[in-house]
């Protein structure tokens, strides 16, 4: 038994039966959109500071080879001091946490495990926002485990902010959130 | 003589065969006695008659011979004086035959002269006679017999006498034996070169109720089981195949789109495309993921057990789970636009 192809104009349009495919596996469908518990923002912050790590020594390897390059002769390794790896420590977190968090909602920690930084409506935080949040909570990083005792899963910069970190395992840059949707407090 | 009355004369033959002749004197006692008995027989069904006894289920053969005490005396008296008489006769008779026989053949007197030859001349003449007389009579019955049978059916109870026979006839060992003496085949074969079937069946179709009588047939029936054993269900469907265009009977009864997309309904599509889209990295983050949430769900609970909260958590945000279907410019937007409000 054989078909004649069907002409174009009877098939669906594949860019939108790819976009219709849910992305969230069927047993993690009943997390989406609910706020994060410690755990996964713990291993989330792991995977930012890993990141931060990595992004240190990347300078550190750029300082020394820019140091190497124009005092070849006088070259000695640098030796950077405990404060300053800290103050770059900080620094570099800052602007990962506000870029990240005013883009894509999320960092690459937040990518890992799954989550996503909303504000009170559920959308996607804006740049002072996500500054002042990257501020609090570089600033304060006990507030983090308020999540362990809050009634719902929101540290003290969430309380402070009105922001939330929630799952969300889509892809896209922005969550689903109606337009409306209660307020996160 | 024609064909027919040669037929006719055959069959009276046959109803009447010429038998070797009892004795003279046995002849006689029968025949008395058979006379006797019609006698008996027809005075009992007159007496009867007359007095209002005789009745349909009464049988003259199998009365008890008595009818009144008279007539059983006058035919008793009859009976004792013929047979007194007979054998008076029979005597004489016995002692009179050689004397009658020396008489028609006596010795010493010429053969031509004897009486015994007019005897034997008249014999011939009889049996060269009776099968004219015998004919003659075949004639006058044929000619009688249906004068005769239209009297005899108005004067007689008919259907009385009928019923009667039938009623004395085993009827099922008749039919059984011309059942067995009868080919059915031949006849058959030869009712139906007769019979034009053609107004019978047009008859007896515009008579019944077609619809009905093989709905019942088939009530009865298992079909089901009757087709399985006896069709040959693979021969069937591979003829059907066969013959049938199975591509443009479905292309037009079959709107397959809709099909289709009954059956994208039925199945969790996305699932499947997710699932085998997936890599194995994929595949680890989310284990990552999902054991990450489980050790949320635990901690939670455990928190919530030591500060003794009745209640669970309320981590919904309103941002309910919806499967995709923005991309990621538009998401920007609406973003940007609930920000800026």
């Amino acid at each position: 038994m054989t078909f004649e192809p069907l002409a174009d104009a009877d098939l669906p349009d594949r860019v939108a039966l790819q976009n219709s495919v849910d992305q969230v596996p069927k047993g993690a469908r009943e997390f989406q959109g609910h706020r994060a518990g410690i755990v996964s923002r713990v291993l989330a912050n792991s995977v930012d500071f890993l990141v931060m790590l990595i992004a240190l020594l990347g300078g550190y390897i750029g300082w020394f080879a820019i140091d190497f390059i124009l005092q070849a002769r006088t070259f000695k390794p640098p030796k950077p001091t405990l404060a300053i790896a800290m103050v770059s420590g900080f620094f570099f977190l800052f602007w990962y946490f506000t870029i990240a968090w005013a883009t894509a909602g999320r960092t690459l920690g937040n990518v890992v495990l799954g989550l996503r930084v909303v504000n009170y409506r559920g959308n996607r935080v804006r740049w002072i926002l996500s500054a002042l949040r990257a501020a609090f909570c570089l600033a304060f990083l006990p507030g983090l485990f308020w999540v362990i005792v809050s009634k719902s899963n929101r540290s003290v910069q969430d309380v402070v902010l009105r922001t939330s970190v929630i799952y969300d395992w889509t892809v896209k840059t922005s969550t689903t959130a109606s337009p409306g949707a209660p307020n996160s407090r | 003589m024609t064909t027919d009355d040669s037929a006719g004369l055959a069959s009276v033959h046959a109803v009447l065969p010429v038998a070797a002749p009892p004795t003279p004197a046995v002849a006689a006692e029968r025949l008395v006695e058979a006379a006797f008995g019609l006698a008996a027989i027809v005075t009992e069904i007159v007496v009867g008659a007359l007095s209002g006894n005789s009745g349909p289920t009464s049988s003259p053969g199998r009365r008890s011979g008595s009818v009144g005490p008279a007539l059983d005396v006058a035919l008793g008296a009859a009976w004792v004086t013929t047979r007194t008489s007979g054998r008076v006769v029979g005597a004489f008779v016995g002692a009179a035959t050689p004397l009658v026989g020396l008489a028609l053949d006596p010795p010493l007197i010429p053969h031509a002269l004897r009486p015994i030859g007019a005897v034997r001349w008249l014999s011939q003449e009889w049996r060269d006679q009776r099968p004219h007389s015998i004919r003659a009579l075949h004639r006058f019955t044929t000619l009688a017999a249906p004068d005769a049978a239209a009297t005899a059916v108005d004067l007689l109870p008919v259907a009385l006498i009928v019923d009667r026979v039938l009623h004395e006839l085993d009827l099922d060992r008749i039919v059984v034996s011309a059942l067995d003496n009868i080919d059915l085949d031949t006849v058959g074969v030869e009712v139906l070169s007769r019979v034009d079937l053609e107004p019978i069946v047009d008859a007896a179709v515009a008579q019944l109720d077609i619809e009905e009588i093989v709905g019942a047939v088939i009530g009865q029936l298992d079909l089901t089981s009757i087709v399985i054993d006896q069709v040959d269900l693979k021969l069937v469907v591979t003829r059907a195949m066969e013959e049938l265009d199975l591509t443009t009977l479905v292309k037009q009864q079959v709107d397959l789109i809709e099909l289709a997309d009954y059956v994208v309904d039925g199945i969790d599509l996305q699932e499947i495309i997710r699932e085998s889209t997936g890599s194995i990295a994929t595949t680890a983050v989310q284990s990552v993921r999902i054991q990450s949430v489980e050790a949320d769900e635990m901690v939670n609970r455990v928190i919530d057990k030591f500060l003794l909260r009745r209640r669970s958590r309320k981590t919904e945000t309103g941002a309910a789970h919806e499967p995709s279907s923005h991309d990621g410019t538009a998401d920007h937007e609406t973003a940007d636009e609930a920000g800026a409000s």
